[in-house]
């Protein structure tokens, strides 16, 4: 076979292989658009009644968690004596997110000193009413609280 | 000459007079002491006491009473007193609230129960003794212009005392028995110059209200005493607020009774029924503004408008029995009763020594009082009327207005970064994007502006940009969520746009190309 003969097939291979690259590409900047706009986009989450809140274990007696329920803050304490509750963690005063103080074993609301007990009832500062109470059950390992 | 037995009979009603009069006490089922109004009580300090003198047996007496007659030979010193009593001299005799017929020279048919005596009435009867004149078939027609005030009484805290036990308080308790004067007599328990120590025999005996309502106070009339209202009151000024002029005075409503003009939804118009009428505080050259200030304040629109009865009304900063403005030094602590950290922080900041030395109220001074409206951050300004301009100059010689106009930006780029984010989320939400989390962590962002909105009152600079710093950085993110959100929907449909054209105009060029392909062919066999 002549030298020749062989440059030549694999300059065309080459070319061939170079388009066939651009055409693959060229295929992808076509369909990507496409397979992108039929993707099912990120769904905001409907309001759940019930959320796994925290793990048994995690939560020690005297500490608490504050957790996304639904599109407001939620505060799950186990409390001093062991027992857990839970509340909304929206201050009824100015809806700043409450906190637990295991210093004063109350629910405590940074923006104006707010206080409530560890039964949810306001008892101190601004805020004009109880904190909303939810429903807490251990299962296994799960915190599950719910609205219901 | 008295025959023997009506000597006798006499002799026995004189201690149920006495005690009808003198208000000995009566054991009740309750247990609890009779407290009715007793002679001397009822007869206020420089009053007139009752004449010594025997009375003329039937002056102002229309017809001819023989219960005076006889009461008199018994040295009846109740009659006495009834000589001066307005019921007498209106002609009322004995018998108008005792029964019998006055007329009937035998005793027996005179104080026959077939002629309706009742003797001393029982005390839970005595309000329907006074009310056949003093009641609604009675009183208005009576031409003595007074009120239904048995039916007021009948819906009163005072008879729901009554109906449970015989010490509670009734007409005798505070009008008295034989010497009733009219209220606007000085010698009547009830004047204006006397009802407070009048309402205060009871309300400041403890054992006494212990009976009825054992977790009220029992001090109204000693801080009425120590009120502007009770201190004009003791200088002969019949004028101001006794407290018949905010409990009312026959139909008096517990205060959790919403009909009560003390509860709080309704003490703002009480304490303005006089307040707010610039005639009546013409001698007192106080304003009569404070009531129209604050129904449009962030108070009032809580308080009457939202009914929030956390809101404060008149009573919260004043006082109630108490009442009285607070003094210059005072003004934080009555609004640090509510707003306690904003007056910890004033507390500690440097406005309060510099505004005690210029003699400023402390919260007013920024906030105003009555007209009291919701903080913006505009407050926070070098530019009148913002309070921070009254007292700093931003000539370049006040150091402090770069401060200010520093902790302006703080608040501003709170504020202002939370609205562009929610801006920017809400057009997000619009195109169907979910930003929920974005969303969510803007009420840290709220947070923030509120903490920051407290942090004010150090009057610091780092204490607010601390407070602000975390809000800010929420904002920045979720706004950067938002386009990024809004970024990803445009590049979907534009992104699409093109594909379809693309793909549509490569279909066109293919079919374009068979169409020729096919000619050549034709003319290749041709």
């Amino acid at each position: 076979m002549e030298p020749g003969v062989d440059q030549n097939i694999s300059r065309r291979s080459f070319l061939n292989n170079l388009l066939g690259i651009g055409v693959v590409g060229w295929l992808g900047s076509v369909l990507f658009p496409i397979f992108e706009y039929l993707k099912v986009p990120p769904q905001s989450e409907a309001e759940p009644t019930s959320v796994v809140a925290a793990k048994f274990k995690d939560l020690k007696p005297n500490h608490s968690v504050v957790f996304k329920f639904g599109s407001a803050p939620a505060i799950l304490l186990n409390g001093p004596d062991g027992k857990m509750r839970a509340f909304s963690g929206v201050c009824t005063h100015l809806q700043c997110t409450v906190q637990y103080r295991p210093d004063m074993q109350k629910i405590w609301c940074a923006c104006h000193n707010g206080m409530y007990d560890l039964n949810g009832r306001n008892i101190a500062g601004p805020p004009p009413k109880p904190l909303q109470e939810y429903k807490v059950v251990v299962k296994g390992d799960d915190v599950i609280v719910s609205k219901a | 000459m008295m025959a023997p037995r009506r000597f006798m009979w006499m002799l026995l009603a004189v201690p149920a007079w006495a005690s009808f009069v003198w208000g000995a006490p009566v054991a009740t089922a309750a247990g609890a002491e009779a407290k009715p109004m007793t002679a001397s009580a009822a007869t206020p300090a420089g009053a007139v006491a009752p004449a010594a003198a025997k009375p003329a047996a039937t002056a102002g007496v229309k017809s001819p009473d023989g219960c005076v007659t006889c009461h008199l030979d018994v040295g009846g010193a109740q009659v006495d007193a009834y000589k001066k009593d307005i019921h007498y001299q209106k002609g009322v005799g004995c018998s108008g609230c005792h029964g019998g017929d006055p007329r009937s020279d035998d005793q027996d048919a005179a104080m026959s129960k077939a002629k309706g005596y009742i003797g001393v009435p029982k005390k839970a009867d005595i309000p329907a003794v006074c009310g056949k004149c003093h009641g609604p078939s009675h009183g208005q027609a009576s031409g003595f212009h007074l009120k239904d005030m048995r039916t007021d009484y009948d819906a009163s805290a005072h008879a729901k005392a009554l109906s449970g036990s015989d010490a509670g308080p009734q007409c005798v308790s505070c009008h008295g028995s034989h010497g009733i004067a009219p209220a606007s007599d000085p010698r009547s328990p009830v004047n204006p110059l006397h009802v407070a120590k009048t309402c205060g025999t009871c309300h400041g005996d403890a054992a006494y209200m212990r009976n009825f309502a054992p977790g009220l106070p029992v001090d109204q009339y000693e801080k009425y005493l120590s009120s502007e209202h009770g201190k004009r009151n003791a200088t002969g000024d019949a004028n101001p607020a006794t407290c018949v002029s905010c409990h009312s005075n026959h139909k008096i409503l517990e205060v959790k009774d919403p009909r009560s003009p003390v509860y709080p939804t309704q003490v703002p118009a009480t304490c303005g029924h006089c307040h707010a009428d610039s005639k009546y505080m013409a001698r007192y050259h106080i304003p009569t503004n404070q009531y129209e200030e604050y129904k449009s304040s962030v108070h009032g629109e809580a308080l009457l408008k939202k009914s929030d009865l956390n809101a404060p009304a008149c009573n919260s900063c004043h006082g109630n029995h108490g009442a009285a403005p607070p003094g210059i030094s005072s003004v934080a602590a009555v609004c640090g009763t509510c707003h306690q950290s904003n007056a910890e922080l004033f507390g500690k900041s440097a406005h309060r020594p510099a505004f005690e030395k210029e003699k400023l109220p402390a919260c007013v001074t920024c906030h105003s009082n009555h007209g009291v409206k919701a903080p913006t951050d505009a407050m926070v300004s070098m530019d009148k009327p913002a309070p921070c301009a009254k007292c700093h100059r931003n000539d370049g010689s006040d150091k402090s207005a770069p401060t200010i106009l520093r902790m302006r930006v703080a608040l501003d780029s709170l504020s202002l970064g939370g609205i562009l984010a929610q801006r920017e989320l809400a057009r997000a939400e619009s195109l169907g994007m979910d930003v929920s989390d974005a969303r969510y962590s803007l009420k840290d962002v709220n947070q923030s502006i509120v903490q920051s909105r407290v942090a004010i009152h150090s009057f610091k600079l780092a204490s607010l940009v601390e407070a602000a710093r975390p809000g800010i950085r929420v904002t920045v993110l979720a706004k950067q969520a938002g386009l990024d959100a809004v970024h990803e929907y445009r590049f979907r449909r534009e992104g699409l746009a093109v594909s379809t054209l693309i793909v549509t105009l490569l279909v066109i060029l293919l079919y374009l190309k068979i169409r020729q392909i096919e000619r050549s062919q034709k003319n290749e066999k041709k």
